[in-house]
């Protein structure tokens, strides 16, 4: 009965469905093995829903932020430090979604699809994570937002390590207040508690926006040496009313950037126009989103293709529907400082096996932006502004340049307080970004913050 | 016990190569061996002196295209007669034939026993049988096809012994139950070596190993979650054991399952209807047997019957009235299995069901009509039993479900993929916490504790167990031993498949074992019986048996 026999190769079908099924698996588990081992669910990583199998996490001077100690998760003795890198250590449930113990979760644990969570299992701990903060300046710069909303960091423009990262409102991660208190958010005390001001942030830059009109006013305007304009508090330009505080009377282009005059920059943007002010935003990096570490940044909002001459004339000034991410800012002041090429910043400095093997170390990207002309004439013009606006006395030995903002956000709000700027001085090569929400002036509520981180990251690198 | 903790990183990768190198050889020795299909005798024409060769299997004539020999001639019925070539010889069976078959110029009844020279008379046309002078032929095992059974016997040894000191607490305490356990098991693979040898006459043992390995992968695992279930299970596999070689015996005597298959249908059906009426739900179904405080699945049993009893027609093989009733006793199967909610069982059982219908026929048919009927019947009891559909209702969506009705299929996956390729070491899963480790997620359990790899070569095994079947079929020395080893070798495989991707989220199925590896002494037996099935296909098992016949009329080796 060979023909009987021979009708056996029907089930040559099953096999071919099987075997089919098992590459699709094979599919599954390679393409979401990560995503699935480190799920919280996984009882190897987590206990009672804590995320205990991550390693050390510490900052550049070698200080513990994070550690698993007999089964738990604990963190730096200080309170101000625990605070102050709330945003950037994150917590272990998940809800600082950007935070390091969330976003790298991976490298935490030490998962990777070959030895799936073997190292874990046979140290007992994962990998660790070294970080570029320095907690003290961290620290400092918690203390001086004094409780206030926003947001203070400060890098390295050469390097690209960000030595200060603080995010407020942020709580202590050893006494978190209870889930219903964050849900009741009294007096909008927990606005955005989750969030990383840094890189989730949108702000409008007010004056610190005048940064980007200058450079493309200075790209676009051959004359704007022999420019003049005089100011008198307000000016019209196709029926939209201009502002300034003051009568700044006459001036050139450099005593216009110091005095923030938002007239003579209407009448600037007015002049060069919206499409060559749009390109140099775009030159900046605006609307383009930033990895960090293993998120991503919002992207800064320009947006001119709606807009009338009025509309464009308070975008160069830093207002209309312009939107900055503080991220996006200091690689905006970085690429200023370092001659037009701007080094991206990063938090995570390299990931240490448990033996100590070193499996990741960061990378520095730079970015060109701008001609070095540009750049260093922005750079001149930033720093004779704090020499004589701001004054020195704030920032002793620094050589610092930089830019106030005080951006109008909302009628009967106090507007935010920006102060961007960065040391000039080679032996401290640092961008500092500082926002205080609905703090009022910039040069009352930010400059006062960036004084003392600034003055701090000097001795910290001196 | 300190020195198992510093060697435990090197286990893993021992155990995963023994796996590895005992599965492939035992492979790769089952695929070289070489196929002998000698020629019994001929059947010649006495006219055109045309001859019909004979072998060992069964030789169908008649007008029908589905028959071995086609005889287009009007006279001939469609399907005349099998001639077949059993313990005393050549036998001539008249299959429904309108004119009769003459032996000698005597008309026979029914079926008639052949000498040589015999001369047959059929629908006018007339043959002489012509026997071979008989050569025993022992089939060779090709140039990789002879593995050396003693280092395969010692390398399993090997892996139980890691099994075993694996076993052994940090501070040095083990479980006697447990170590004994290891060391008699390693000795009874040795003892059914030497028995299988002497007794038996088998010297080829590629499938009892391929069957040890996958054992040996599951009582490492159960060892180190039950301890005190692993005598049970080592119990339950020497008398699966015991079961094979009865059933190798049985199934020698081609002419004796006759009898024996009804027995077993009625068997079959009576015990499934027992346990019917008698059995106590467990975990929703009411598929388990209480006896004397050791609880039986009848189910795991009636599936050797049902192969049984499905392949064995012999010489009515094509007859439509036998189907029939195999059709009417399968349905009553698989009807008293959905009665019991047993929904895997009863799909396993319909798989083998038309594996085997299908072999029998070969009328696509008949098939499709089935799984019509069948389709049409799920859909009544979905109607009926709406609720039946709640166990697929997370079908697809296990991960919105993570901790209610996915809760088994999402922790075998994250516990799956955290093992990596070469697992985390027996003993350090989170998995085997989980309800039905042992025995429905056991694949996710070998995933995580012993990796990816040693995971996937379990159904690759099965795969290349049907596929030795599928090679070796169409040369078996009985139409009765192609169909069963067919039969049995997919079901396993099919089984295999429903436990794997019914706890992956690729089929809406879940709790079905893993043969040979899952917990559950019902489980081991029946599949150490169904080896049996694709043992009698591989034409070595009975090569040493040589036929009464020959040795009485003291032909010539």
């Amino acid at each position: 009965m060979k023909k009987t026999a021979r009708r056996g190769l029907v089930v040559l079908l099953l096999v071919a469905v099987v075997l089919g099924g098992l590459g699709f698996l094979a599919f599954k588990f390679a393409v979401n093995g990560e995503k699935w081992a480190t799920l919280r669910a996984n009882l190897h990583l987590t206990e009672d829903g804590s995320f205990v199998a991550a390693g050390n996490i510490t900052d550049r001077n070698g200080e513990i932020l994070a550690q698993t100690k007999d089964n738990e998760r604990v963190y730096n003795d200080s309170e101000r430090v625990r605070r102050s890198v709330l945003h950037i250590i994150g917590d272990t449930e998940g809800y600082i979604s950007s935070g390091v113990q969330t976003a790298y979760k991976t490298q935490l644990t030490g998962y990777n699809p070959i030895t799936g969570l073997y190292s874990l299992k046979r140290y007992g701990r994962g990998n660790d994570i070294k970080l570029t903060l320095d907690s003290k300046v961290c620290a400092t710069a918690y203390d001086a937002l004094n409780g206030r909303k926003g947001v203070v960091a400060a890098y390295n423009y050469k390097t690209g390590e960000i030595l200060c990262s603080v995010s407020s409102p942020n709580y202590d991660i050893r006494n978190k207040p209870s889930e219903e208190t964050i849900q009741k958010n009294e007096n909008g005390k927990y606005d955005g508690l989750y969030m990383n001001r840094l890189i989730d942030g949108l702000y409008t830059p007010g004056s610190t926006f005048k940064i980007i009109t200058t450079a493309s006013v200075i790209e676009n305007k051959a004359d704007i040496s022999e420019w003049q304009f005089e100011c008198n508090g307000e000016t019209v330009i196709d029926g939209v009313k201009i502002t300034c505080p003051d009568k700044h009377g006459v001036m050139n282009f450099e005593e216009a950037f110091t005095k923030s005059c938002n007239c003579a920059y209407a009448a600037l943007t007015d002049e060069i126009g919206k499409n060559a002010l749009t390109k140099t935003a775009k030159e900046f990096g605006f609307s383009k989103e930033f990895s960090f570490g293993n998120a991503y940044t919002d992207a800064s909002v320009f947006d001119l293709s709606d807009a009338e001459r009025g509309d464009v004339a308070w975008a160069g000034v830093g207002q209309y529907t312009t939107l900055v991410n503080p991220y996006h800012m200091l690689t905006v002041l970085g690429c200023v400082a370092n001659n037009g090429n701007a080094v991206l910043p990063y938090v995570v400095s390299n990931v240490t096996s448990p033996d100590g093997k070193i499996l990741k170390e960061a990378t520095a990207v730079t970015e060109s932006r701008i001609t070095a002309d540009v750049a260093n004439t922005l750079k001149t013009m930033m720093r004779k502004n704090v020499e004589n606006n701001y004054g020195d006395g704030n920032f002793k030995g620094l050589e610092m340049c930089g830019k106030t903002g005080t951006a109008e956000v909302a009628d009967g709000v106090k507007p935010h307080s920006w102060f961007v700027g960065f040391s000039a001085n080679e032996n401290c090569p640092v961008a500092i970004v500082v926002v205080v929400e609905n703090g009022g002036w910039g040069s009352s509520a930010a400059l006062p913050v960036a004084s003392t981180v600034m003055n701090e990251v000097f001795k910290s690198l001196s | 016990m300190s020195f198992i903790d510093a060697l435990s990183p090197f286990f893993r990768y021992l155990m995963l190569a023994i796996a590895l190198f005992v599965t492939v050889r035992l492979i790769i020795a089952l695929f070289c061996k070489k196929v002998t299909d000698p020629v019994r005798g001929k059947l010649i024409n006495n006219i055109t002196q045309e001859a019909i060769p004979l072998y060992d299997r069964e030789t169908s004539l008649g007008r029908n295209k589905k028959c071995d020999v086609v005889l287009s001639f009007d006279t001939i019925s469609r399907l005349h007669a099998v001639i077949a070539y059993r313990s005393k010889g050549f036998v001539i069976f008249d299959t429904f034939s309108k004119s009769g078959i003459a032996v000698n110029n005597q008309k026979i009844d029914g079926k008639s026993y052949l000498k040589n020279g015999d001369v047959i008379n059929m629908g006018g046309l007339e043959f002489t049988l012509e026997e071979s002078k008989y050569k025993y032929i022992k089939d060779k095992s090709g140039a990789f096809g002879k593995p050396s059974y003693g280092v395969i016997l010692i390398l399993l040894a090997v892996f139980n012994i890691v099994s075993l000191l694996l076993n052994i607490r940090p501070d040095g305490e083990y479980n006697v139950q447990v170590v004994l356990t290891y060391i008699i098991f390693i000795a009874m693979q040795w003892l059914y070596y030497v028995f299988a040898s002497f007794v038996l006459k088998i010297y080829n043992f590629e499938l009892e190993m391929i069957g040890f390995m996958l054992t040996s992968i599951g009582l490492a695992i159960i060892g180190s979650m039950y301890p005190g279930a692993v005598l049970k299970q080592f119990l339950a596999v020497v008398l699966g054991l015991v079961g094979y070689c009865v059933l190798l015996i049985i199934l020698r005597f081609v002419s004796t399952v006759k009898v024996i298959r009804y027995i077993l249908a009625a068997g079959a059906i009576g015990i499934l209807a027992v346990t019917l009426v008698i059995a106590e739900p467990t975990n929703g179904a009411l598929s388990w047997l209480t006896i004397g405080g050791f609880s039986i699945q009848p189910s795991e049993f009636v599936k050797i019957a049902f192969i049984f009893v499905g392949a064995a027609t012999l010489e009515k093989l094509q007859s439509i009235r036998h189907l029939t009733m195999y059709i009417i006793f399968a349905a009553i199967c698989v009807g008293e299995l959905f009665l019991m909610y047993d929904f895997g069982t009863a799909l396993i059982f319909f798989f083998a069901f038309i594996v085997i219908a299908f072999m029998r026929s070969g009328d696509t048919r008949t098939i499709m009509l089935i799984c019509m009927v069948a389709a049409l019947g799920a859909a009544l009891i979905l109607i009926f039993r709406p609720y039946v559909a709640n166990r697929f209702a997370t079908y697809l969506h296990v991960w919105e479900y993570m901790d209610e009705g996915g809760y088994q299929q999402t922790r075998t996956l994250i516990y799956s993929v955290s093992g990596g390729l070469f697992g985390l070491g027996l003993g350090n899963g989170e998995l085997r916490n989980i309800f039905a480790a042992a025995e429905d997620l056991v694949f996710g359990v070998v995933c995580e504790e012993f990796g990816i790899i040693m995971g996937f070569l379990i159904p690759i095994v099965y795969i290349c167990v049907v596929i030795f079947a599928v090679i070796n079929a169409p040369k078996a020395k009985s139409a009765f031993y192609s169909i069963a080893g067919i039969a049995a070798s997919s079901m396993m495989l099919f089984q295999g498949m429903l436990s794997i991707f019914g706890i992956t989220d690729i089929l809406p199925l879940t709790g079905v074992t893993l043969p040979f590896v899952s917990k559950g002494g019902s489980s081991i037996i029946s599949c150490f019986c169904l080896l049996a099935f694709i043992k009698a296909i591989d034409t070595r098992t009975y090569a040493s048996f040589k036929p009464q016949i020959q040795l009485k009329k003291g032909a010539t080796k």
